[in-house]
């Protein structure tokens, strides 16, 4: 019953009154095939028709000498007939339609989580390589293909998967964490000197100590060895670990320039503009790249619904005119450029050492200013050294 | 061809093989079915459906009668 209510609302029903003999008019009706229902008398004598079918019941009234007259009109026809004077509406709403669910069949944006080591860019790019970026059909898509693809593309990832949530790709991907090398405590190694100094303290944790606190050693001696003796008089082999920490002098020297070249901006800014939709890039500006000295500054916009990504993007160009000089450097800038290239050498080679006393020396010559620094350290001078046994 | 009479209650009849109505009130309809005359009588009496061979009657039906 409510599918038939439905059905005459879609098509539009009339309720029109009959004025005259109505029951030849009914029958009249019936004969000719016309359906009616709803056939009331209260004021007037009124009955109901389909609206496409109401042009049928003139002949009948004709014959019968009635008069009809429309009471009411509803159904969707009569709601949608301003619709006939807005036709653009229409076709616009068709249009839209159309063109939302020719958009759905491609991808719109494709989205990278989990990776740690791995630049998402890299992803993109090898994705993107492997027929995976906004713009490509969604059918085209065989996620099992690109996941194995991916997977030999990154082989320090431990599992990837592609999915597919409407128009957005997710890749998500666990990164392999490294396996620890628990073979290396089981080998035999000595501990010998890294540098040369004088032992102020050692901690033995295994091997046999072949130097002891106050002793001055030199670089490559050995100074725990993986030999150790046991009261029987057997030897056995371990793995040497110990801390040696020694007072060791190291001299750290570099050369600065006394000028250097500044760049000063001269005021003039080129600005080029793009749009990327769906992988195919528009320019919306039509100034090419400028010649001369130029610093680029760029900036991309992706477009975002509700933290979704849009296949909608805006770069923007700045090109910026500089003009390049170069100008003496004063001293005192000499020395804390040198100061800090030597702070870069002291941090890889020290590493952790304390640094106990040091001194500078500064000589300028010829427009180049020579820096020295020696320093005295306390360091942990043993490094270990495997011992490779003859089968 | 004889006519089928379907009664729901005192509220709805339907007849199938009716061949015209020959008068209609809200409380009085008649109906030629076959040979016979059918009488429905009533109250707030609605003809729910009429095509060429049947007819439903909606209402508070307190009679039927068969006319020849």
């Amino acid at each position: 019953m409510v599918v038939l209510h439905a059905l005459r609302w879609v098509m539009g029903t009339v309720r029109f009154s009959i004025h005259g003999a109505p029951e030849p008019f009914l029958n009249q009706c019936a004969r000719s095939g016309i359906s009616l229902w709803n056939i009331e008398k209260k004021e007037d004598f009124t009955a109901c028709i389909l609206a496409g079918g109401y042009r049928h019941l003139l002949p009948s009234a004709r014959k019968t000498k009635c008069v009809l007259k429309v009471r009411e009109r509803r159904g969707l026809p009569f709601r949608l007939a301003f619709l006939r004077r807005r036709k653009g509406l229409v076709v616009g709403a068709i249009l839209a339609f159309l063109l939302v669910q020719i958009l759905s069949l491609h991808v719109w944006s494709v989205e990278v989580s989990g990776n740690v080591g791995i630049p998402t860019a890299q992803i993109e790019s090898v994705a993107s390589e492997l027929g995976l970026k906004p713009g490509v059909w969604k059918k085209d898509i065989q996620a099992k293909l690109l996941q194995e693809q991916l997977m030999n593309a990154f082989p320090q990832t431990s599992w990837l998967s592609v999915n597919t949530s409407g128009c957005l790709i997710r890749i998500e991907l666990e990164e392999l964490s490294e396996k620890p090398d628990l073979e290396a405590n089981k080998r035999a190694c000595n501990i010998l000197a890294k540098a040369t100094g004088q032992i102020l303290y050692m901690e033995v944790y295994a091997g046999t100590p072949e130097v002891k606190e106050g002793d001055a050693v030199v670089e490559g001696q050995l100074l725990l060895n993986a030999v150790v003796e046991d009261t029987y008089g057997g030897n056995t082999l371990k793995h040497a670990a110990g801390k040696i920490i020694a007072a060791t002098q190291h001299t750290f020297t570099t050369q600065v320039e006394m000028q250097k070249e500044i760049a000063q901006e001269t005021g003039h800014i080129v600005t080029r503009r793009s749009a990327t939709v769906f992988g195919l890039r528009i320019p919306l500006s039509f100034t090419g790249k400028p010649d001369g000295t130029y610093r680029l500054e760029a900036e991309q916009v992706r477009l975002k619904v509700m933290d979704s990504l849009l296949p909608v993007s805006f770069y923007k160009e700045n090109w910026i005119e500089e003009m390049r000089q170069v100008v003496p450097m004063s001293q005192e800038e000499a020395l804390q450029k040198a100061r800090e290239e030597v702070a870069i050498q002291q941090k890889e080679q020290l590493g952790d050492a304390t640094i106990t006393a040091q001194q500078e020396t500064v000589e300028v010559r010829d427009g180049v200013l020579y820096y020295r620094v020696d320093v005295n350290c306390e360091e942990n001078i043993g490094v270990e050294s495997e011992v490779f046994l003859q089968s | 061809m004889s006519s089928y009479m379907e009664i729901k209650g005192n509220r709805e009849v339907v007849v199938e093989g009716c061949r015209g109505v020959l008068e209609y009130d809200t409380d009085v309809v008649r109906v030629r079915a076959g040979r016979m005359t059918l009488r429905f009588t009533g109250r707030c009496l609605v003809i729910r459906c009429l095509t060429a061979d049947s007819l439903v009657v909606e209402g508070f039906i307190t009679g039927i009668e068969f006319l020849s």
